[in-house]
């Protein structure tokens, strides 16, 4: 280590302050002003009490004045009597403002039909809004629950006295030559009871509008006027429609308001006007409002004032004030009726009245300068007619389809329309005011026929359907409509119409066409049958398929027969004679078979209703009771010429049902009308048959027998009797007349055409031979086993045989038969044969014929000639070529 | 002259001095005013050590109540301003359910600014009064402070980003209150403190009490 004084450490210290001392010197004195700000501007506290503390929330619930925060709430605390305690910190510059009159309240947003306030606490929250008052300093208030009405300053405070406050509210606002010029402040109950005081400002540099004479009025929000050619609606501005308003004279003198004066406020602009009072009476008030106005083609002169009701006439006498311009036409003959809002599918009218209530219509007397005034008047329901109009009257049987103030049109234009319906005085029929504008009535004449326009039509056939309907109005509303067959023309129309011509009305155009024949009571005829016939009331009655009448009434006749009442229409009169015959046409007819189904109708309405047709027929008898009642015929046929019966009589009715038919070589003839049991225990059948074949087979020799299916290994027959029944087969015979027959259930064997020639076979058994077994002549059918028995001494059998005519000359005297039954089995060395004439045979038997072709060809073989039956063929015979020649 | 230091003595007793710029050592006789190594000027101690840190805490110490009572940030929402202080923050938070956040920003905002301040000021005075302290635990505590210190400038951080985020006029804004600029000295003066206090004097005082 150097010994270097120079080097010695040497240690200064140092007391140099440091200026980072500046920092902390300005902080103190920024504390320091701080901490003075803090003390002297102490914050109040104040407490204001709320009734409820909906929407206050500590820290965050502000108090403002003028927009401005002044505060907040610090706590709230339940009040131990009423409410709640809301503590509030009041900033220190704001302290100013609590004084023992200063008002709070809570800004919530409102939303009312005339204003909407408070909108921004939708989002920044409701806050506590502050009201200088006067007086003292004060720390605790009472929170006024609504918002004090802040009145201008050196606003003019004006008070209205009125009956009620109708729409009358705090905020209304008071029109002059709709500008706004004031507000109602304050809407208070007389001390009495008896008023409405109302306390309104109206803005200082209007209020020298206000005069000592001025007069103060309620304007309704809506001012309606009403005319034919529409409505005008007048507005004074939308706040009045929904708040009301009120509006004001200012007449021109000079005379300031009395102090402290107190204003009418009336009803109307017209109750202080002076005018024709006038009385009118009506039977009940309906929408007619106080107030309602009296309209003159919709001009509006004057306005019913009061209505009260009049305990002694108990009618209702309304007071109504007329403008002294109009009052001159208020005479003897004017009119008042009520203007009523009326709403229907086919118009809307008036319907402003719905709102502002119905008015008076007034007209007044053409001749009104020569009439005395008068000033009581009943009012009206409706206007009457007056003499524009062509009154005319109407006759219908019902008012379906009618009604008041429905239209009356011509060829689609509207010419009237319907005043009234009442009952005539017999009370059978409706009758029907028309009023006829005085421009179309020449259309009128004697001959012109009024018809209902029946809203829809509606046909229905396979065809389709087609649907035809007038205007949805009239659909709605029904209507009249007016027919001329000969269209007038208003040059010809001179012959003026007799006051008290009625006119009828028709059901439908087509009725107006056919005229008056349509009223004349239709006539009734009464049809007799045994069993109704499926008609219903109303089902309709044709003749050649036009409807002249329909079913009107079905019930059981004194004498156990049904009874069906038709009415056949006046104008088809004439077809109702003793010639007429009547049968039923009701449903259909189906005929099936194997070869398909028949369907016969008469028409869909009778399928449906049922019906009953009617036709002249010259030479009908027996279609007329005694008693004047015509027999109803199941057909026409039936009616006209009607069958004519025979009887069968079987052991057993088998299948056999009435109405099964009677078939003539394919023919239908007739049918079964009846089945009964005799007093032999047999069936008794009775058969309708058509007349033009009865002569041919009620004839002795005729024979009848039951078809029915027959399915059997040899085949099927008459299949399609199981479809449509069994039916009798008529053989017509030949000898004389005979109306009763012994019925067979089966074919006869010698049926028809083939009876032929009998032969007897001789044979040792009958074997497998049967009754109708057939008999083959090289495999072909050539007849039958008719019949076969033990011959006299029993020792062998008899067959006999039938050969088919065509057939007979096959048969020789030398002809050999042998039995063709079964099959014939031959079993030898070469092997096994097997034979079988034919599956036929093989089931049901059979007998094999032959002629020997050796010989020299014998005569034919007579009638019931016998052979002997082979027991065994020989094969030769089976190669016989014979030739026989078919005739000799 | 470049003879090893003893561990166990200052340097200063040692006439060794260091430079702060270059990180050597110099005797301090020679080199009084000017670092023969790297010429940025030197002294054995930081110069006015004691007075600066004083005067800082003094500073943060009087900024410390404004930022901490007053708002530190205003939330216009709809109209309306809803002023909040660091504690009543901490406390939506809480009533967020969000304790975690809202202990961070407890630490952060107010905790770490009052303990770094007393433990400063702790150290500070142990300097002064030459307390008889074990010096490393004293150094343990002051390099706690300054590490932790400068965590306290998130606040302002948020704050800033906060301001320049949310704003939408009157619908939503956000706008630093007094204690925003509080905080911020307390902030800076804490951290300029600690900057400013040398911790060799913490040894030297022991030193100098013996």
């Amino acid at each position: 280590m150097q010994n270097n004084p120079s080097s010695e450490t040497v240690i200064t210290k140092s007391h140099s302050i440091s200026p980072i001392w500046f920092l902390p010197f300005i902080a103190a004195i920024l504390g320091a002003w701080i901490l003075f700000q803090n003390i002297t501007h102490k914050n109040e506290h104040i407490t204001i009490h709320f009734s409820n503390a909906d929407s206050i929330i500590v820290d965050k619930t502000k108090i403002r004045y003028k927009g401005v925060i002044v505060g907040t709430v610090k706590k709230i605390e339940l009040d131990e009597v009423d409410g709640v305690n809301v503590f509030a910190e009041i900033e220190s510059h704001a302290t100013f403002l609590l004084k023992e009159k200063s008002q709070f309240w809570l800004v919530s947003p409102k939303a009312s039909l005339t204003s909407i306030s408070g909108l921004d606490t939708l989002f920044s929250g409701s806050y506590i809004n502050l009201l200088p008052g006067e007086g003292e300093a004060a720390t605790t208030f009472e929170a006024t629950t609504e918002q004090p009405e802040i009145i201008p300053d050196n606003a003019l405070l004006i008070n209205l006295k009125s009956n009620n406050a109708a729409s009358i509210n705090i905020g209304t606002p008071i029109f002059f030559k709709k500008i706004q010029v004031g507000e109602i402040v304050r809407v208070r109950l007389d001390k009495s009871g008896k008023f409405v005081n109302i306390q309104a400002f109206i803005e200082s540099k209007y209020s020298h509008l206000i005069k000592k004479e001025s007069q103060f009025w309620n304007i309704s929000g809506l001012n309606a006027n009403i005319s034919r050619s529409g409505v005008d609606i007048k507005l004074d501005s939308l706040t009045s429609l929904i708040a009301g308003g009120i509006t004001f004279s200012s007449p021109d003198s000079d005379t300031p308001p009395v102090k402290d004066q107190q204003f009418n406020l009336f009803e109307n602009i017209d109750e202080s006007k002076q005018g024709l009072q006038i009385t009118l009476k009506l039977t009940n008030t309906d929408n007619l409002p106080n107030g309602a106005g009296i309209l003159f083609k919709g001009h509006g002169i004057g306005r019913i004032n009061h209505i009260r009701y009049d305990t002694d006439s108990q009618l209702f006498i309304a007071q109504a004030t007329i403008n002294p311009a109009f009052s001159e036409m208020v005479t003897e003959n004017a009119q008042f009726w009520i203007e009523k809002a009326s709403i229907s599918f086919s118009k809307i009218e008036n319907l402003s009245n719905l709102i502002t209530g119905d008015y008076v219509g007034f007209s007044y007397s053409e001749n009104y300068k020569q009439e005395k005034q008068k000033t009581e008047f009943v009012l009206n329901n409706n206007q009457l007619p007056s003499q524009e109009y062509a009154s005319i009257t109407l006759i219908a049987d019902n008012a379906n389809g009618l009604t008041a103030g429905a239209s009356v049109t011509y060829k689609g234009l509207k010419i009237g329309n319907i005043t009234s319906l009442t009952l005539t005085k017999d009370s059978k029929h409706i009758k029907a005011m028309l009023n006829i504008n005085k421009q179309f009535s020449y259309l009128i004449n004697k001959n012109s026929k009024f018809h209902l326009l029946s809203g829809v039509n509606f046909k229905a056939s396979l065809q389709g359907i087609e649907v035809n309907s007038k205007p949805l109005k009239n659909i709605l509303l029904g209507g009249i409509a007016l027919y001329n067959k000969y269209p007038p023309t208003k040059k010809n129309s001179k012959t003026p119409l007799k006051t008290n011509q009625l006119f009828h009305l028709y059901a439908s155009k087509e009725m107006a066409k056919l005229g008056k024949n349509v009223f004349t009571a239709p006539l009734k005829v009464s049809l007799l049958s045994k069993e109704l016939p499926s008609v219903s009331v109303g089902s309709p009655v044709y003749y050649h398929k036009l409807k002249v009448g329909e079913v009107s009434d079905l019930t059981l006749h004194d004498s156990g027969l049904m009874q069906t009442s038709l009415e056949v229409s006046a104008q088809f009169k004439h077809l109702i004679t003793n010639k007429t015959v009547f049968w039923n046409i009701s449903g259909f007819q189906v005929d099936a078979g194997l070869s398909g189904v028949k369907v016969n109708a008469e028409s869909l309405l009778s399928i449906a209703a049922g019906g009953i047709a009617l036709e002249l027929a010259p030479s009908v008898k027996g279609n007329v009771t005694s008693q004047g009642q015509y027999r109803l015929f199941d057909s026409y046929q039936q009616a006209t010429i009607p069958p004519k019966q025979l009887t069968l009589t079987y052991d057993n009715a088998f299948d056999l049902k009435v109405g099964n038919k009677v078939k003539l070589k394919g023919l239908d003839i007739g049918e079964i009308s009846n089945l009964t049991l005799n007093k032999h225990n047999k069936i008794d059948v009775t058969l309708d048959i058509d007349a033009k074949y009865f002569a041919k087979v009620a004839k002795k020799g005729s024979r009848f027998w039951i078809v029915r299916s027959d399915i059997s290994l040899s085949g099927a027959k008459n299949l399609s009797t199981l479809i449509s029944g069994v039916f009798i087969n008529v053989s017509p015979g030949t000898g004389n007349a005979l109306t009763k027959f012994t019925g067979e259930s089966h074919e006869p064997l010698l049926a028809q055409n083939k009876t032929g020639l009998p032969i007897t076979l001789l044979a040792d058994n009958a074997g497998s031979t049967d009754i109708s077994s057939p008999v083959y002549y090289r495999q072909i059918q050539i007849g039958e086993v008719i019949n076969k028995r033990l011959n006299s001494d029993a020792s062998g059998v008899e067959i006999e045989l039938n050969i088919y005519p065509e057939y007979a000359y096959l048969i020789r005297s030398n002809s050999v038969f042998w039995p063709a039954s079964g099959f014939n089995l031959d079993v030898g060395i070469t092997g096994a044969a097997l034979k079988a004439t034919s599956l036929t045979s093989l089931i049901k038997g059979g007998i094999n014929m032959s002629t020997p072709d050796d010989e020299k060809l014998q005569p034919a073989s007579k009638a019931f000639a016998s052979f002997e039956l082979q027991s065994e063929s020989k094969n030769s015979w089976l190669k016989w070529k014979l030739k026989i020649p078919k005739s000799n | 002259m470049d003879k090893p230091l003893k561990p166990g003595i200052s340097a200063i007793q040692q006439n060794r001095q260091l430079c702060r710029i270059c990180d050597t050592d110099c005797s301090i006789t020679g080199n009084a005013t000017y670092c023969p190594h790297c010429g940025s000027p030197i002294s054995p101690r930081i110069k006015n050590s004691q007075q600066k840190t004083w005067a800082l805490l003094f500073t943060a110490i009087v900024f410390i109540f404004p930022a901490n009572l007053y708002p530190i940030t205003y939330l216009l929402k709809n109209n309306t301003l809803y002023p909040d202080t660091i504690f009543s923050g901490i406390l939506s938070l809480l009533d967020s359910d969000m304790p975690a956040i809202a202990f961070i920003v407890f630490i952060a905002s107010i905790l770490v600014p009052i303990l770094k301040i007393l433990a400063l000021t702790f150290i500070s005075f142990a300097v002064h009064f030459q307390w008889q302290l074990n010096p490393k635990k004293q150094l343990i505590a002051f390099s706690i402070v300054e590490w932790i210190g400068r965590w306290s400038i998130l606040d302002l951080f948020v704050i800033s980003i906060m301001v320049a985020v949310f704003d939408k006029g009157n619908l939503l804004s956000v706008y630093p209150g007094i204690a925003a600029t509080s905080f911020t000295v307390v902030v800076v003066t804490t951290l300029f403190a600690a900057e400013s206090f040398d911790t060799r004097l913490i040894w030297d005082a022991n030193i100098d009490a013996k």
